[in-house]
């Protein structure tokens, strides 16, 4: 199973697999492009279309009075419209709308709509926010054991304040949707990772029940969480168009209005105050966290709860006490990213760490060591630690460890403006949705007459590879060989009421839940199997396996197809659809700050090292060694593409990626303002270990999610460069994300923000 | 005129479509307006032009030939989904060349003549090309979005050098973003497909003498269309310097070359253009000529061919890096030299080694030629001393004696604008500077050369003294300005630390 290929590597790499545009175009189709605001905060005073309807090939505009229903969209909190009536909240939010026969025509005529506003004050930044005391409720709160005992306890105590930058998804495929009108409602194909939220919002933005829309996804071209709420949007958008108009009816963002106006990863700034032992074990913690939250509440809550929940990242600490609110802003929402949270809350907790080690002139690893979750320990929200790697892990690297440290020492003797640093990141990352209620999976696995496969799951195809990974679950399960299993686009008709496809679980809930459904239909195969080596071969099969698209009983064989035709006429039930909801979890409580949020933490360390050039602020990575640990590994290819792909955008995020703003308008727009890396920015050696440690608590055959953990993995490019400044400095520097050559040489210089 | 012999193709083409459009293939015929005529993935095509839609061949590609497999990601050549591969007769290496481009910029009329493959044409009667195995047996496909771009850049980079080092990988492949992979896939596919695993497809082979019989029988080509809201009307490719001034005199054009800037805001629906006048075709200015030490770069001449051309001839290798980190290689293989400097960035990467280098410019106007030095070309941000009708023909340079070094700092270090660039190029005699000249970039309204700096410093022992002095000097000089790329604070101290690690270079050089 090791050497499974991409389902459908064939069809990606001939250009043939189809993305939302790439589906052939409806007779008549039309295009609408949203007129975005050129403010931040203010009322909207008078629509002006007279320049645009000029135009050639325009159809239509669209505004709020065009919409049939409600005009909102918030998931989490309401009051999130398509269009505002009255009041802009962010620079770039969708005023109004056209329609066009072509699609370059409507991105002309959206440009010539003019929109006239009374501009008001606006809140742009968290320190503005919190000084108004405007946030999304509720504030969260976790303690453990008593703060002020601990800092009595302590031998010394730093406090100071941390903070992570704002980053841009940059998934590949920008927002696109398309909308078809049905008979009596609406199929939609929207680039989305939540198909039942499109499809339950739509129903109530054009007034329809919820079983007359239809949501199609086959593939997502990379997600990343940018397309969990943002493409609800412009699904609504697009579906109020198509309704207005009754064609079938595109949108596609450019790339400069994708990221002028979606969601992105919160900024976040923690004050801490921390008291330690001279040993450097930590005696209480205390963190006043904020998020810059947006004009809208979206995802932001649940984006700060798993940013506390990893506050303590892999750290025992016995006294605990944190304080957390999500601020509202005149800025683009703030929604899901890779992580979720969870890279923020963690960076603080390295960063402290960090720090201790300066303080005490340890090095940093043995100050993680002493401090590391154990065995029977307990996390500050209550969950019990069971089956902790973290000391495996840290055992099994050291050895890389020394021996770069040793390199690194030499180096930086022989060179005055080149300086090497190493940087350390260890992971205790929880796997499931801290929202217990949407830990559920679901599978339809269909059997045909010539063997072949159709299934159906709940995950979102996005470049993770549910799609093979799933498939490959149905073929060991059915021994029917890979090539002809099927794997169907997420379709509301056939698999419905879904989560969205996020927090590392689409192969945990929808695997499991194929696993389900393959485990009863291969039972019914042998059944029927064991009925027809009786009939033909006069045997009867104590063990019958299922293999190579054959049911094999000794040396006796049939083909699966054959007991799958017999089975059809035989009138026995050749599909099944099957359920799974996560065990033993209880979800986050808001309200005590407690819980067991996660069934099971995914282990793992990385250590990178760096040279950076004190003159320019430029770096390279030049070696990263992670070591991951997984129950059981399913699909080693699958799982090294994810933990390299989210290192380097972890990596990306603390260095080189940086939105800019003037007065809340994003300036870095485009991929020759915001840059992402490229491949001359991997790693120069780079080793990936997947260590296996069968632990009982993972999920299908063993396996553990691996979407977001190894993100955090890039935190140790980032902790490499402020060491390496730090020995050309001297002293301990105050860089803070993304380490940009700016903000690394104000770092060297010693520069206050 | 080799069309002539292909001119009945428009009606075979639209002979399936409707009647009106067969009308225009005849009133294309009797104006003289020729088809759009290529060959796409080894086969001739002709496309009336009447029913060219948009400006971009990405366009054509997915529109009007239905090709979706290559992508559109940001609409600006700067993601690389959308690259495509140009094959087309190169006069400086006298043979048949292949480009990575990116379709969404490249101005689809300049695919005239020229040889078009796209992802569609690398398997041939269901049999994949061994990039597209390797990528599917090295997982280098997740998402799948980049992949064709991705596959395409790779195809570019091993039909002109099947067996391509590690850093030839990947500045073949900088331009092309991935945001799943973390592209240790995708390097590794690359390599092992790299190890003599790859061969010329014949089609490949059988397209290349048309091509360059094509490139030799170029006579003017003048498009016109008169699509919905298209902010062009008119798309000139004259073939003679001759021709190009009298379009010029009469249409009153905007002048390109690469194209690689005017497309970004086309596609973004901003400016009506109406006229433009593309100079890539003259053969007159696709041309590298060197004279003992002096160099003279032609208005048509790419980075990518510059590059092949100092790679040949073994010269200006300490300041090869500054034209390689211009843009991606797609941007490389259709930007030129000379459009580079006449595009007056005040961060120019080629402008900045090419002022510091004395470079002096070529004139072409209705005046007759004349020539100008770098440093007086520059008036203020954007602003050139070319005069209206005028363009560049050549810059000339003379090969620096003693150390040149180049240095560019960027928040990424491939594809990416400089929040400062400079450039250094010293002589030194017994230890004292004989001549020096200074180059920055980012720090003014234009790249800069300090003057002054040779004739406070000439005959300065270079010492450590020396050399802070330089930089403090310089450090005073420059005023810049705060942008998305840095603030001016920034700037000022790279100025200093630019100075300081040139002659760290120049030390760690004479020490080896």
């Amino acid at each position: 199973m090791n050497s499974t290929k991409h389902i459908d590597g064939k069809l990606h790499a001939t250009g043939k697999a189809r993305f939302v545009r790439d589906i052939p175009k409806q007779e008549g189709m039309l295009y609408v492009y949203p007129v975005l605001s050129s403010i931040a905060k203010g009322e909207i005073i008078e629509i002006d279309f007279s320049d645009a309807i000029n135009i050639e090939n325009f159809v239509a505009t669209l505004t709020y009075k065009d919409i049939p229903g409600q005009n909102d969209i918030g998931v989490m909190e309401k009051g999130e419209p398509v269009f505002p009536e009255k009041m802009i909240e962010y620079y770039g939010q969708p005023v109004c709308a056209v329609i066009c026969r072509d699609y370059y025509s409507a991105i002309v005529c959206a440009k010539r709509v003019k929109v006239k506003y009374k501009e008001e004050k606006a809140i742009l930044n968290l320190k503005e926010a919190i000084k108004h005391n405007t946030f999304f409720k509720p504030e969260l709160m976790i303690k453990k054991g008593n703060v002020i005992k601990g800092f009595k306890n302590s031998d010394h105590i730093i406090e100071g304040e941390v903070h992570t930058p704002i980053q841009e998804h940059f998934y590949m495929e920008p927002q696109t949707c398309r909308v078809i009108p049905d008979e009596n409602g609406f199929t939609v194909f929207p680039a989305s990772q939540s198909p039942t939220e499109i499809q339950e919002i739509l129903a109530a933005v054009l007034n329809m029940p919820i079983n007359l829309v239809t949501v199609d996804i086959k593939r997502v071209g990379g997600g990343f969480g940018g397309k969990e709420h943002s493409p609800t949007l412009f699904a609504a958008i697009c579906a109020i168009a198509s309704h207005k108009t009754k064609k079938s009816v595109e949108l596609r963002l450019l790339r400069e209005d994708d990221i002028m106006a979606t969601g992105k990863r919160h900024f976040i700034k923690a004050t801490y105050r921390c008291g330690f032992t001279k040993d450097g074990k930590i005696k209480a913690l205390e963190y006043n966290i904020s998020a810059n939250g947006g004009a809208y509440a979206d995802l932001s809550i649940p984006v700060l709860e798993r940013c506390v929940l990893n506050a303590e990242n892999c750290y025992n600490i016995e006294n605990f006490k944190l304080k957390a609110k999500a601020y509202k802003t005149n800025l683009h929402p703030f929604t899901a990213f890779r992580g979720f949270g969870g890279p923020q809350g963690t960076f603080f907790a390295e960063y402290i760490v960090e720090r201790i080690a300066k303080k005490l002139k340890k090095d940093p690893f043995e100050v993680r060591l002493v401090n590391l979750y154990k065995n029977g320990d307990t996390t500050p929200y209550g969950q019990k630690i069971e089956e902790c790697y973290l000391e495996h892990v840290f055992n099994k690297i050291k050895p890389t460890y020394l021996k770069w440290k040793k390199e690194v020492e030499n180096f930086n003797k022989k060179n005055k403006y080149k300086k090497q640093g190493i940087g350390i990141s260890p992971i205790k990352f929880g796997i499931s949705f801290t929202t217990k209620g949407l830990n559920r999976g679901y599978a339809l696995v269909i059997l045909y007459p010539d063997g072949t496969v159709s299934v159906s799951h709940g995950g979102v195809e996005m470049g993770q590879e549910v799609s093979t990974r799933v498939a490959s679950i149905v073929s060991l399960i059915l021994g029917i060989e890979i090539e002809k299993i099927h794997i169907e686009s997420v379709n509301t008709k056939r698999i419905a009421n879904l989560p969205p496809t996020a927090a590392s679980t689409a192969v945990d809930l929808n695997g499991n839940a194929a696993l389900k459904a393959s485990s009863i239909l291969a039972k019914r195969l042998k059944r029927i199997a064991k009925m027809i080596f009786k009939e033909r071969f006069s045997i009867d099969a104590a063990t019958i396996e299922l293999k190579n698209n054959k049911a094999i009983a000794g040396n006796y064989s049939i083909e699966i197809k054959e007991i799958i035709n017999r089975g059809i006429w035989d009138r026995e039930k050749m599909a099944e659809y099957q359920f799974y909801k996560t065990p033993h979890i209880t979800g986050f409580n808001k309200e005590t700050g407690t819980g067991k949020p996660f069934y099971y933490y995914v282990h793992g360390i990385a250590i990178s090292l760096v040279e950076t050039d004190m003159l320019t602020g430029g770096f390279r990575i030049l070696k990263t060694k992670i070591i991951h640990e997984l129950g059981r590994s399913l699909n080693r290819e699958i799982e090294e593409g994810q933990i390299s792909g989210a290192f380097i955008q972890g990596a990306g995020w603390l260095t080189m990626e940086e939105m800019v703003y003037s007065k809340g308008k994003p300036l870095s727009t485009s991929p020759s303002t915001y840059k992402i890396p490229t491949i001359a920015d991997i790693p120069e050696e780079f080793d990936i270990e997947i260590f296996e440690s069968h632990s009982k608590k993972a999920s299908v055959f063993g396996t553990k999610g691996i979407g977001e953990p190894p993100f955090l993995y890039g935190h140790s490019v980032f902790f490499a460069i402020k060491n390496s400044i730090e020995e050309f400095t001297g002293k301990e520097c105050n860089l803070m994300p993304p380490a940009t050559p700016e903000n690394i040489l104000k770092a060297i210089e010693g520069e206050k923000e | 005129m080799y069309w002539w012999a292909t001119c009945l193709y428009p009606f075979m083409i639209v002979k399936n479509t409707e009647l009106n459009t067969v009308l225009s293939g005849v009133i294309i015929f009797t104006m003289n307006y020729e088809p759009l005529s290529f060959y796409l993935n080894g086969e001739k095509k002709e496309f009336p032009q009447n029913n060219i839609q948009r400006l971009s061949l990405l366009h054509l590609l997915r529109n009007n030939l239905n090709l979706k497999g290559t992508k559109e990601g940001c609409s600006e050549g700067d993601c690389g989904a959308c690259t495509v591969v140009v094959g087309e007769y190169s006069f400086i290496e006298k043979k048949v060349v292949y480009n990575s481009v990116t379709s969404c910029i490249y101005p689809v009329f300049k695919i005239h003549n020229k040889h078009i493959i796209t992802i569609e044409g690398l398997d041939k009667n269901g049999e994949l090309n061994p990039i597209q195995n390797a990528f599917i047996e090295h997982h280098a496909i997740q998402c799948g979005f980049c992949t064709p771009g991705m596959i395409m850049s790779m195809f570019a980079l091993l039909l002109n050098n099947p067996n391509p080092s590690k850093d030839k990988i990947e500045k073949a492949l900088s331009g092309n973003l991935c945001r799943c992979t973390g592209y240790t896939s995708i390097k590794n596919a690359c390599l092992d497909v790299s190890k003599g695993k790859f061969k010329k497809p014949e089609f490949i082979k059988r397209a290349e003498p048309i091509l360059k019989k094509l490139a030799k029988e170029k006579s003017d080509t003048v498009f016109s269309h008169n699509i919905p809201n298209s902010p062009i009307k008119k798309y000139i490719l004259p073939s003679t310097i001759k021709s190009a001034l009298q379009y010029i005199e009469k249409e009153k054009p905007i002048i390109i070359n690469g194209g690689t800037d005017f497309m970004v805001p086309v596609n973004r629906g901003y400016t009506p253009l109406k006229t433009i006048l593309d100079l890539s075709g003259i053969k007159e200015l696709n041309y590298i000529e060197k004279r003992d030490k002096r160099i003279r770069i032609g208005a048509s001449v790419t980075f990518s061919r510059f590059i092949s051309f100092l790679e040949k001839e073994n010269l200006l290798l300490s300041l090869k890096n500054g034209f390689e980190l211009i843009g991606s290689a797609q941007i490389r293989n259709s930007g030129t030299i000379c459009g580079n400097i006449a595009n007056a960035s005040p961060i120019g990467d080629s402008a900045v080694i090419l002022l510091a280098l004395n470079s002096t410019l070529n004139i072409e106007g209705k005046g007759g030629k004349r020539r100008i030095a770098l440093s007086q070309f520059y008036l203020d941000y954007k602003k050139t001393a070319l005069k209206s009708g005028e363009f560049i023909e050549s810059v000339e340079f003379t090969l620096p004696e003693g150390y040149a070094s180049f240095i560019k700092t960027s928040k990424r270090k491939e594809v990416d604008i400089a929040g400062v660039n400079s450039c250094l190029i010293l002589e030194e005699e017994k230890n004292t500077i004989k001549s020096l000249s200074i180059v920055f970039g980012g720090v003014a309204p234009y790249p800069i050369k300090l003057f002054d700096v040779e004739n406070i410093f000439k005959g300065k022992k270079i010492n450590s003294e020396t050399i802070r002095k330089i930089a403090e000097y310089c450090f005073e000089k420059v005023k810049p300005i705060s942008d998305v790329r840095g603030s001016a604070r920034y700037r000022k101290k790279l100025v200093y630390n630019h100075i300081i690690k040139h002659f760290q270079n120049l030390l760690e050089k004479t020490n080896e």
